[in-house]
């Protein structure tokens, strides 16, 4: 009954005011920056990462997982008034979203997928409270092989099936666990390529580096292209409520797509978006009459919904259990941890139960309050889509330079920014993803120091990885899950208009 | 977050002028860049790899039992070698690049302001750089109106000197404090 136990503690924590309020504050900021233009999940959080320095641990990752799941509610008010996915993972509720909008069900639509989400979200809470136990248990006992592997696998997985080229995803990861390596070697104490400087003798700094990568990179790539704001009419919207048709028409869809989501959100890489798409794809097939899809079929709003909140709950279980990051949001969560002196893995649940329960719970009350604020205060947030981009920018530009600065009264670290704020914007441009880089930097000292230790265990064999049972079965899985994932895609090719998902997600 | 009630209002009375910009955006499909863009992209990681191999042998290898500092770097800019000289042959088989166009001189201006603001931040404060970078942002790359100039750089360096400086204490080089 130990889960129990923990359930009941982490409200402790979550019912202290300090971490309400900042649940409050992660949920309100993650709805607005999913329904305003510009800024994504993944670079507000970067933008904002100073300010929870300052906060204790599980109140900063309250807040900044409050961020997370609160932005998917909030891109889907976008999507489906506008067409417009703040997120991957919203563009398919663009399909059936956007066109109920247009007949004037835009209500319905934003009812269904509050619904939706908070089902989606608060099941995979029960699963991720059972699971996570469960899982970290079992990684209690994995030594340096199996770590240098779940990193690694890690990394691959999320190159291959994140978005944008495998190749270059790879190539990105590469140049990141490079950068990983500036420093002190952790082992001999000799300086690498700090060029001297002080400053870079205990490494690049996180902070720095990922508000520049994703905080400048994402403002000057917006920039580039001179998204000037979303003022284009907005449907009007009366109510987020749905008729009793609407639910018997949704109920299993929610439930196919919280199931959907939560399994694949578990894996490394695009679960939210994934689990979007097959969710999509299975409504299709369940339906009696698939040709009512794309022209605003609830169910295609319902299913997608559900599962990408599902998904984005249960991309926690490999973070709180294993300490590897499923995606870009977690990496950062990561990077957090660290720099709170926490270590992401199996033994946070025993060592630090105040954030793993605390992190858990809130996210009972973090859905709770998005759900208060998506249905009755839809209005509210959909007057915010009248702010331009060109208004947000230099804010965002304001905070990220002033927020980086305060992290080591360093104005060294501002440098950092711009010289990443420039790589994000060039690697954006010739097609590489900065997510897998962010992701390898993270692990890269985990990844080095326990490749390291493994080949000394291992007396320098390679092979001595497949040897392991834990390691051995790890790496054929590191080896099958991108081939399915291509099943999975090729499956889905055939199914949902994919040139058309495509196109929209190379704009997302 | 900013003023955005104020802001809001303000565009509420601008809508019409702006009219449907993020649409015409949305469907414009970015433009592929020519070849050279795929021998920037291969040949930039692979310059960077082979920098960075010199200095792991540098730093002495080792090997696999007893390593120097410089294996594991050396290791990693190998593959990154091999994977950059994969994107040279494979020539935009991985992927299309984005053309450059006349907003990468916003870009350039945006990076050139962003430079300016942090070599004066230590000299003057953060006050007046964050007031007239806003503004520069606002009109120049935003070409906003003069009335969103006149307020919201004000406003915004107003609500960060009370957070930052009055609300957190953050030691950032300031003007003055109450």
């Amino acid at each position: 009954m130990d889960i129990f136990n923990g359930i009941a503690s982490g409200f402790e924590v979550v019912f202290q005011p300090n971490n309400l309020l900042y649940c409050l504050i992660g949920v309100v900021i993650g709805m607005l920056i999913g329904v305003l233009p510009g800024l994504g999940t993944v670079a507000t959080i970067s933008v904002l990462l100073p300010i929870t320095f300052g906060l204790p641990p599980e109140t900063a990752i309250i807040m900044i997982a409050g961020i997370f799941y609160g932005a998917q509610y909030g891109g889907t008010i976008t999507s489906v008034l506008l067409r417009l996915p703040g997120e991957a993972s919203a563009v398919v509720t663009t399909f059936d979203g956007y066109q109920m909008a247009r007949r004037g069900r835009a209500g319905a639509a934003l009812g269904i997928a509050a619904i939706g989400s908070f089902i989606g979200g608060t099941l995979a809470i029960v699963g991720l409270s059972l699971l996570a136990p469960v899982v970290a248990a079992f990684a209690l006992d994995f030594g340096p092989p199996e770590y240098a592997v779940l990193a690694l696998a890690g990394i691959l997985l999320v190159s291959s099936f994140g978005s944008g080229s495998a190749w270059k995803c790879i190539v990105s990861a590469t140049i990141g666990l490079l950068m990983a390596s500036v420093g002190r070697d952790l082992f001999t104490g000799v300086d690498r390529f700090t060029l001297d400087s002080p400053q870079l003798a205990d490494g690049i700094d996180f902070a720095a580096l990922v508000m520049g990568l994703f905080g400048l990179g994402e403002v000057l790539y917006d920039l580039e292209r001179r998204i000037k704001g979303n003022s284009a009419p907005t449907p009007k919207v009366k109510n987020a409520w749905i008729t009793g048709t609407d639910w018997v028409q949704s109920r299993m869809a929610i439930a196919r797509g919280t199931l959907i989501g939560f399994i694949l959100g578990v894996l490394p890489g695009g679960g939210a978006t994934l689990s979007s798409m097959v969710s999509y794809a299975a409504e299709k097939r369940a339906a009696k009459d698939p040709s009512r899809f794309g022209k605003g079929a609830i169910e295609g709003v319902a299913g997608p919904e559900s599962a990408n909140n599902a998904a984005a709950t249960s991309s926690f279980i490999p973070l709180l259990t294993l300490g590897i990051p499923a995606n870009a949001t977690m990496a950062i969560i990561y990077g957090a941890l660290l720099l709170q002196g926490i270590a992401p893995g199996p033994q946070l649940i025993s060592e630090h139960p105040d954030v793993f329960w605390g992190v858990i719970d809130s996210m009972w009350i973090g859905n709770i309050l998005l759900l208060i604020m998506s249905i009755p205060l839809v209005r509210l947030f959909i007057k915010i889509l009248q702010v331009r981009a060109s208004i947000m920018a230099p804010i965002t530009v304001m905070i990220i330079l002033i927020g980086a600065y305060s992290v080591r009264n360093s104005i060294f670290d501002l440098w950092i920014v711009i010289a990443f704020g420039l790589l994000g914007f060039l690697m954006k441009k010739f097609g590489f993803e900065p997510g897998p880089l962010v992701l390898a930097f993270v692990l890269g000292n985990l990844l080095e120091t326990s490749f390291r230790q493994s080949l000394q265990l291992l007396d320098g064999s390679l092979f001595g990885f497949f040897a392991r049972p834990i390691s051995g079965t790890l790496l054929v899985l590191m080896i099958a899950v991108p081939f399915l994932v291509m099943a999975v895609r090729l499956f889905l090719r055939k199914r949902v208009a994919q040139t058309d998902l495509q196109k929209e997600y190379e704009n997302a | 977050m900013g003023v955005p009630t104020r802001r809001s209002q303000d565009t509420a009375t601008q809508s019409e002028e702006v009219g449907v910009v993020e649409a015409d955006v949305d469907d414009e499909a970015v433009t592929p860049a020519g070849a050279w863009s795929h021998l920037v992209a291969g040949g930039v990681p692979l310059a960077f790899g082979v920098v960075m191999m010199l200095g792991s042998i540098n730093l002495g290898l080792g090997s696999p039992t007893s390593p120097q500092p410089g294996l594991w770097p050396f290791a990693l800019s190998v593959l990154l070698i091999a994977l950059s000289i994969g994107l040279l042959v494979g020539r935009g088989r991985f992927g299309p690049c984005e053309s450059f166009g006349s907003g990468t001189l916003t870009v350039i201006a945006g990076v050139g302001s962003i430079a300016a603001f942090t070599i004066l931040l230590p000299l003057i404060g953060f006050e007046i750089p964050a007031i007239v970078l806003a503004a520069f942002w606002l009109k120049i790359l935003g070409q906003e109106s003069w009335r969103v100039v006149a307020m919201v750089p004000i406003l915004c360096t107003a609500a960060f000197h009370l957070l930052f400086v009055e609300g957190l204490g953050v030691a950032i080089p300031h003007l003055f404090s109450f």
